[in-house]
């Protein structure tokens, strides 16, 4: 995960506790770059595909 | 629950596309017609005051500060509220503590008036007589930050590209957290506003100090008002459908499947879930539609029902919903979105008049103090908690 906060870096750490999951791999989940079955795996995903699902696009810096 | 790994997929996206993610396709606060941004500091026991509204901008300490305030027509001599807008939860504490200074029945009490009627207005969910801007932006997005960084407004100015970093920028977040279409009954919510506006400006005319704690009769309409606003803005966040993919992995939205294939006349139901973690109970009142959680409502806004009961049956949890005689038509298979049933506004509309007229009648119970006949409902969290807060 390039340019990430180094909070939202220690953020995601934690909540993947217990997962052995990185955080790079759970943006790959995110992304869907990477498949995954478990409920962990499919709430970063439907998270991250939330506002597209919508239709709504996200508001540029 | 999986929403704190929902969220995070959210802000994973927003980090990757350095942008606001929303959270909702509405706009959570109304732009009301008078907003004023206020910043209040205190340093030694001076409260300053910078203001700024459409009327013009401002600074001053102590009283002076009030007087700034008046002629950006924060006064209950107005005929119409002015709207608290502010980046800071400090400046309500200390423009109430600024009000309490004034005299009462001084010129300037008009105005502490008009502070005291905020404050007491301020923990109404989605009311349009405070805005705290910070609140509406994480209402709205989520940036590609941790939440432990988002109460900073400078973030939000970074992330939603408002240069302006004076009282005046203040203005330009709440433009853009209330750009768009609101979320549904926010006006409902601005008319209990004007209605206790209203209100203040009568006891303010007829000499009532407003520094006077309520009686026990005025908090019992105040919970009960608190509770039915929560309860709405509840109703009115799950009516977005961003919110209820979130609500998805609260458990407040169930996604299920119709088990078999239920005849037109068979009015109860079976809806087999995936999930668990529902918090959908039996007894509950909920509205329900064929289709996903992120599709728009049929006309007419789903078809209510009620869960008649709850079991779990081959590690799925199956619902039985009682269904109206005009449901449409289902086939084995078909997903089904459940949610609570959004309140009524008539009928809370309808409970507040009788609660107020209780609290002027000399023989009720309410004001003569005798226990009531019980009966029991949920107070919402957000109520509890500011129950819960000493000042």
């Amino acid at each position: 995960m390039t340019g990430a906060s180094s909070d939202l870096h220690e953020h995601a750490r934690r909540l993947l506790l217990g997962s052995d999951l990185t955080v790079a791999d759970a943006v790959a989940l995110a992304s869907g770059q990477v498949i995954g079955e478990t409920l962990l795996a499919s709430a970063l995903r439907d998270g991250w595909t939330a506002a597209e699902r919508t239709g709504e696009g996200g508001r540029s810096r | 629950m999986s929403v704190e790994w929902f969220e995070l997929g959210q802000r994973l996206r927003a980090s990757t596309g350095e942008r606001c993610e929303p959270r909702l396709l509405h706009a959570p606060m109304l732009l009301g017609p008078r907003p004023v941004a206020v910043r209040a500091e205190q340093h030694h026991g001076v409260v300053t005051v910078a203001a700024a509204s459409s009327d013009g901008r401002g600074e001053a300490g102590g009283l002076d500060g009030l007087e700034l305030l008046a002629g950006l027509g924060v006064s209950l001599d107005e005929s119409e509220p002015a709207t608290l807008v502010s980046d800071d939860p400090a400046t309500l504490r200390n423009l109430l503590a600024l009000a309490r200074t004034v005299a009462p029945g001084s010129g300037a009490d008009a105005v502490a008036g008009h502070i005291g009627w905020w404050a007491e207005r301020a923990d109404f969910p989605g009311g349009s007589a405070v805005a705290d801007v910070v609140e509406g932006c994480r209402a709205r997005w989520v940036t590609g930050r941790a939440p432990s960084a988002e109460p900073e407004p400078g973030l939000w100015r970074d992330w939603l590209g408002v240069r302006d970093a004076s009282v005046a920028g203040v203005l330009a977040l709440h433009g853009l957290v209330t750009e768009g279409e609101p979320l549904p009954w926010l006006d409902a919510l601005a008319d209990d506003d004007r209605y206790t506006f209203g209100q203040a400006r009568k006891s303010h005319s007829d000499g009532w100090d407003w520094r006077r704690p309520d009686t026990t009769s005025r908090a019992a309409v105040g919970l009960r008002t608190r509770c039915d606003a929560a309860d709405l803005y509840a109703g009115a966040l799950l009516s977005d459908p961003l919110w209820r993919a979130r609500g998805v992995h609260t458990g407040e939205v169930v996604v299920g499947e119709v088990c078999g294939d239920p005849p037109a006349g068979q009015r109860v139901v079976a809806v087999a879930c995936g999930r668990l973690d529902a918090r959908v109970r039996a007894g509950a009142d909920v509205l329900w539609w064929l289709g996903a959680p992120t599709d728009a409502l049929p006309a007419g806004g789903g078809t209510t029902g009620t869960v008649r009961a709850t079991a779990v049956s081959g590690g799925r949890l199956v619902l039985s919903l009682s269904t109206p005689y005009n449901r449409p038509a289902l086939g084995a298979g078909q997903e089904v979105t459940l949610m609570p049933a959004a309140p009524s506004v008539q009928r809370q509309r309808r409970g507040q008049q009788a609660y107020r007229s209780l609290q002027y009648s000399r023989r009720s119970w309410l004001t003569q103090g005798r226990t009531p006949t019980p009966t029991r409902r949920t107070v919402p969290l957000d109520v509890l908690l500011a129950g819960a807060e000493n000042d």
